[in-house]
């Protein structure tokens, strides 16, 4: 009897409607919360329970998982090694938490622990009962390590989402007299959950994951950074050729504070600080920052492509590999999915609900495409000149940049040349002249007292700095 | 309920960051004894680098965006491994409005050794190794009142300060993160470096001279994070469920204030550029290179006038970048899904419809 408290009464999702009607939304903290302590436990080596709370939000019927926290447990003497939570330091630790996490308010909905895949049993009874002292309905979050240590293709996270009725004991589900009332037990149920994140969260975890740093205590130097993180210090060169250089800046950018995109001839100048570096020659080395994170964007893009083909070549196999008497509509679904079982793998195997949600998809489909195509349309191009716009001015300030910058070697060419002429003392201008400037046209803006060439004394070119 | 034994889920290579043995042994020389002979007090720029764990990361960009427009702050554990701040983990102090008080968390001094003590329950040994708070929407750096706390905070031992924006992760697409330390007060960097990462800072208008004042007073460091084998699978697992987040989601949308917002800024910046010499003849682009007449001060107000010219014209670049990156999303949208039932009503994909 005390075996079966857990793993019995496990009512798959078909049923979720019909069922208490929980809705679980799952946030990807807590997951990785439990995989920070399973891996601290490993490394330092830990001989507790694995055990902690769940933080969310509980709207009705809706529950939100978004938060988690480890906590203190102690093994009872005797009693077969059962755990319990440290009652004293659990609610500290509790209301430390609902204090910093105000807005949302968030509360205890539940916790984790280790689970084995067919269920909680007898030992996870005593914390959950501490738990739901707090939360009648609080949820069970188990962590399947087995599913960790053998991975079942198709079976995603670990993980499974149980609540806990009282039910009763039994086949007889009678009303009973008084004086032999029914036994009422707990039992857990699986509930289907759903996956949620805010766009904070996902944009977190894809920098987690995309980084392919290890925690390896290695020097920094050796582990692999990303595409992105690799041109920080890169600077692409146009040398006169046309062609693209990448060159490596030195540590420091004192002596150059040159942007990305705009080093033309300036990089030149300084060989000796910038030596190209022996690095792997890659496709990639030439790119830009902008174009290297433009190039990630897309990648990103590609790879929920290719999920979302192979999601579908998916179900037109199953489609296509129906038993064919099946499909000719001569056997009925039951007397198919029998005989595509016995066939061994031969045949995908008939269900009526999985075809009925396939069908569904399909008629789902004219849903996409919105009535009114002339107002999206218009949208659309609206979007695009936006953008285009931005990416004008963009260019144009570039240019207005680039302007400037051959104004200026001009202008030192002018004075130079000038300066060979006339040496009245003091008026010679030196390289690196910054004052003198062209308005769009190129045409030499006079300086407060306007001078013609050869009027020296005249003219105000400022000394360089 | 016990962490069943085996080898495999974790490696000791690795994972080697979690581990205890990794950390004792590579700590510098304790918190106690001399202070005067640690080797961060005698190079003020010792330690070069942060690596954060993924707990860690999630929970402050976390609770960065979910202070919304207000500075939210909390503290990190972990530990030093040379010249490495390495953080294991964060979490959240109950204070607000971080930005108009130094050592605001002495609010929160009592929940501070409260949170602290729970750990040593629980047997987690980590030290408190710095300090994160949020700067929504204005970036990464240090102001004035975050250089003094941080200056507080080294005062009592190896800390770093971080800074997060959620508003710009979540418009880049990328984590907004800095981490940085100061300077002691008689201390000038050689090279004159400016600090706080100088070049590809992009700072609002508002905040130009709260920047400016204290740039030189802090360095950055490098930003890496790592996470463990458990976290690799688990994470690939997890992005099987986002993938259709990707191609649904509309970034030009979401971030149309944001960007909106940024480029008003820019223009701003721009028209204080060339505001004085508007009045000359010529247009709005040729006071962008007129010549400072009379030469007051001519030589370096240029100088500066073309460093600015060129941080604007990285910035709108930087814009251009997403708007076109949300453009393409939007595009592939339309190509897969556009059109999908003129598509299937010709029977390009060879089955019956109706």
């Amino acid at each position: 009897m005390a075996n079966q408290a857990g793993g019995a009464n496990e009512l798959l999702s078909a049923q979720k409607s019909s069922d208490s009607g929980l809705q679980i939304n799952l946030h990807p903290l807590p997951i990785l919360e439990i995989s920070d302590f399973i891996t601290r436990g490993y490394q330092r080596n830990f001989k507790g329970a694995v055990v902690g709370g769940l933080l969310g939000q509980q709207n009705g019927r809706e529950i939100t998982i978004e938060h988690s926290f480890s906590i203190k447990s102690v093994k009872k003497e005797g009693d077969g090694g059962i755990y319990e939570l440290d009652q004293e330091w659990f609610r500290q630790r509790l209301d430390q938490m609902k204090l910093v996490h105000k807005s949302p308010q968030l509360d205890l909905v539940g916790w984790y622990a280790l689970v084995p895949k067919s269920g909680p049993t007898t030992i996870h009874l005593p914390i959950h009962h501490q738990i739901s002292a707090v939360n009648e309905s609080a949820v069970l979050l188990g962590f399947h390590l087995e599913d960790m240590l053998s991975p079942v293709a198709g079976d995603p996270l670990p993980i499974t989402i149980y609540e806990s009725n009282m039910e009763a004991e039994g086949e007889d589900k009678e009303m009973k007299d008084s004086e032999n009332p029914t036994n009422m037990v707990l039992r857990f149920r699986k509930l289907p959950y759903a996956t949620e994140t805010g766009e904070a969260e996902m944009i977190g975890m894809q920098f987690i994951r995309e980084g392919g740093a290890n925690a390896s205590g290695d020097d920094a130097q050796a582990e692999t950074k990303n595409i992105a993180e690799q041109f920080e210090q890169k600077i692409a060169v146009t040398d006169g050729k046309g062609k693209r250089r990448a060159v490596m800046t030195s540590g420091s950018v004192t002596k150059n504070p040159v942007s990305p995109g705009q080093g033309k001839g300036k990089q030149k100048d300084e060989p000796s600080s910038s030596p190209p570096q022996a690095e792997p020659p890659s496709p990639d080395a030439n790119l830009t920052r902008s174009e290297s994170e433009y190039m990630a964007a897309l990648q990103a893009k590609f790879n929920a492509i290719k999920m979302l083909k192979s999601r579908i070549a998916l179900i037109i196999t199953y489609l296509q590999r129906l038993p064919p008497a099946f499909t000719e509509g001569k056997q009925t679904t039951q007397e198919a999915s029998d005989a595509a079982r016995a066939s061994g793998g031969q045949y995908t195997i008939p269900s009526n609900n999985i075809l009925r949600h396939i069908q569904s998809l399909v008629a789902n489909i004219d849903l996409v495409t919105p009535a009114e195509q002339a107002a999206l349309r218009k949208e659309m191009l609206q979007e695009t000149n936006d953008v285009k716009l931005i990416s004008l001015i963009s260019d144009l300030l570039t240019s207005v940049s680039e302007v400037k910058e051959a104004g200026k070697k001009f202008s030192i060419l002018e004075s130079s040349k000038q300066g060979r002429g006339q040496r009245a003392g003091g008026a010679f201008a030196g390289p690196g002249d910054k004052n003198i400037d062209y308005d769009f046209t190129g045409s030499l803006i006079p300086a407060a007292n306007s001078q013609e060439f050869g009027g020296a004394s005249d003219a105000h070119y400022n000394l360089s700095d | 309920m016990e962490l069943p034994l085996t080898d495999k889920l974790t490696s000791n290579h690795l994972d080697a960051l979690y581990s205890y043995t990794h950390f004792t042994a590579n700590q510098p020389p304790s918190h106690t004894g001399d202070h005067a002979s640690k080797p961060w007090v005698v190079d003020p720029q010792y330690f070069k680098s942060v690596r954060i764990s993924p707990v860690a990361l999630l929970k402050m960009v976390m609770h960065a965006r979910s202070g919304g427009s207000l500075e939210v702050m909390g503290m990190m554990q972990g530990f030093i491994d040379h010249s490495t701040f390495v953080i294991t983990d964060a979490f959240r102090l109950p204070v607000e409005g971080t930005e108009t008080r130094v050592n605001a968390q002495g609010e929160a001094d009592e929940y501070l050794v409260q949170y602290l003590s729970g750990c040593r329950e629980e047997s987690r040994q980590e030290n408190v190794v710095g300090w994160y708070h949020s700067h929504p929407g204005y970036g990464c750096w240090l102001s004035g009142i975050d250089v003094e706390t941080q200056k507080l905070q080294q005062l009592q031992g190896p800390m770093v300060a971080i800074v997060v924006d959620p508003d710009r992760t979540i418009s880049g697409g990328k984590v907004d993160i800095g981490a940085f330390r100061t300077f002691p007060d008689n201390y000038t960097p050689a090279g004159g470096q400016p600090g706080g990462g100088g070049g590809d800072k992009s700072v609002p208008l508002g905040k130009m001279e709260d920047f400016g004042a204290h740039a030189s007073k802090y360095y950055a460091l490098e930003v890496e994070h790592f996470k463990s084998t458990l976290d690799n699978k688990l994470l690939d697992a997890l992005w099987n469920k986002y993938w259709v987040g990707t191609l649904a989601g509309n970034p030009l949308l979401t971030n149309r204030d944001f960007a909106s917002s940024q480029m008003m800024d820019l223009g701003g910046k721009v028209r204080e550029l060339v505001g004085p010499s508007a009045r000359q003849g010529g247009g709005k682009l040729s006071g962008l290179g007129v010549a400072v007449s009379g030469g007051s001060g001519g030589a370096s107000s240029s100088k500066v006038k073309q460093q600015d010219l060129e941080k604007i014209i990285r910035d709108v670049g930087q814009v251009a970048v997403k708007e076109r990156a949300g453009l393409m999303a939007a595009e592939v949208k339309e190509s897969i899904f556009g059109g999908l039932k003129e598509r299937a009503r010709m029977g390009g994909c060879g089955c019956k419809h109706e």
